[in-house]
């Protein structure tokens, strides 16, 4: 049950002598809070990325994974879509709507479109 | 009325049994065992185990925790978790009962089956015995209280009143 993002964070505490609660009050969330993320029944909140960095120390590298184990373990992704263009709100639309049935090549090719535009300064 | 009936074990056994886990991990003549920091712990050197830290109001009222044999997966009620964390005795003696369950059904795989008959079951081959005594003798281990008194006991391993008179009681009887 335990996500690649609590084998992390429990790395993390345990590498600091500290226990499941003193990491939540450093996050200032609850232990059952802290819990459910580990156990992959709440999303990891963004902001803990940066909490994290600063009170443990931690290394970019160490940011590069705790970032992908987090990406790794999460069950769900939800889009605002509020002010989005209406050619945007259609990609993630038509998106989410072939998303399970989407074969491997298929996503290969989006992801590197995404790679390319990221390499090349888009945002 | 014992919903399950496992093989039976000896208060001796289960002794032996938490002083395995003891000496593996150095706490020989320790007397406050870590239990909280044992679940994290156990994550590591155990494959398969988890744990999970569970809002109060997701268990009722008397139910204070539950392990889950097959996804060897424990659940501890927050308060119970926090107040562990803290240093109360008898929300460390739950978190021990707990793991109680996980050592010696999951860990040592002791057989068990369903008490169809609802039939009486004896204590040492009750579920809930074997965890208590397994939990009473990892947080209070006769090697190193045999000579102190019941207050002695509570100070020094981090335990109820109750749960040191009744250790001593075992200890002392004839």
């Amino acid at each position: 049950m335990i996500t690649k993002i609590g084998d992390f964070l429990r790395k993390l505490r345990l590498d600091n002598q500290q226990i499941l609660k003193d990491m939540a009050e450093v996050l200032g969330v609850s232990s059952a809070f802290l819990s459910a993320v580990e156990n992959g029944k709440k999303s990891m909140p963004d902001s803990w990325c940066n909490i994290l960095k600063e009170s443990y120390k931690l290394s970019d590298d160490d940011v590069d994974n705790l970032r992908q184990a987090a990406m790794e373990s999460q069950k769900s992704i939800s889009l605002n879509l509020q002010s989005a263009s209406p050619s945007n709100r259609q990609l993630a639309v038509s998106f989410a709507r072939q998303f399970d049935s989407m074969d491997a090549d298929t996503s290969q090719k989006i992801l590197r479109i995404l790679r390319d535009r990221k390499k090349t300064g888009g945002s | 009325m014992s919903e399950y009936v496992v093989e039976p074990k000896s208060r001796w056994q289960l002794r032996q049994l938490a002083n395995v886990l003891r000496d593996k991990l150095g706490l020989h003549d320790t007397l406050f065992f870590p239990i909280v920091e044992l679940l994290d712990l156990m994550c590591e050197l155990f494959e398969g185990f988890s744990y999970e830290i569970v809002p109060d109001s997701e268990f009722p009222p008397n139910i204070h925790g539950d392990t889950n044999i097959l996804k060897q997966h424990i659940r501890i009620k927050e308060s119970v978790y926090n107040g562990a964390a803290n240093g109360v005795g008898r929300d460390r003696m739950t978190i021990a009962h707990e793991i109680g369950h996980y050592f010696t059904l999951c860990f040592c795989g002791f057989t068990f089956q369903r008490n169809f008959n609802k039939q009486e079951v004896p204590a040492f081959q009750s579920p809930e015995w074997q965890a208590k005594c397994f939990a009473g003798e990892l947080l209070i281990p006769a090697h190193l209280t045999q000579n102190m008194n019941p207050w002695e006991i509570e100070m020094e391993c981090g335990v109820s009143g109750k749960a040191a008179s009744y250790q001593y009681n075992i200890m002392h009887r004839r």
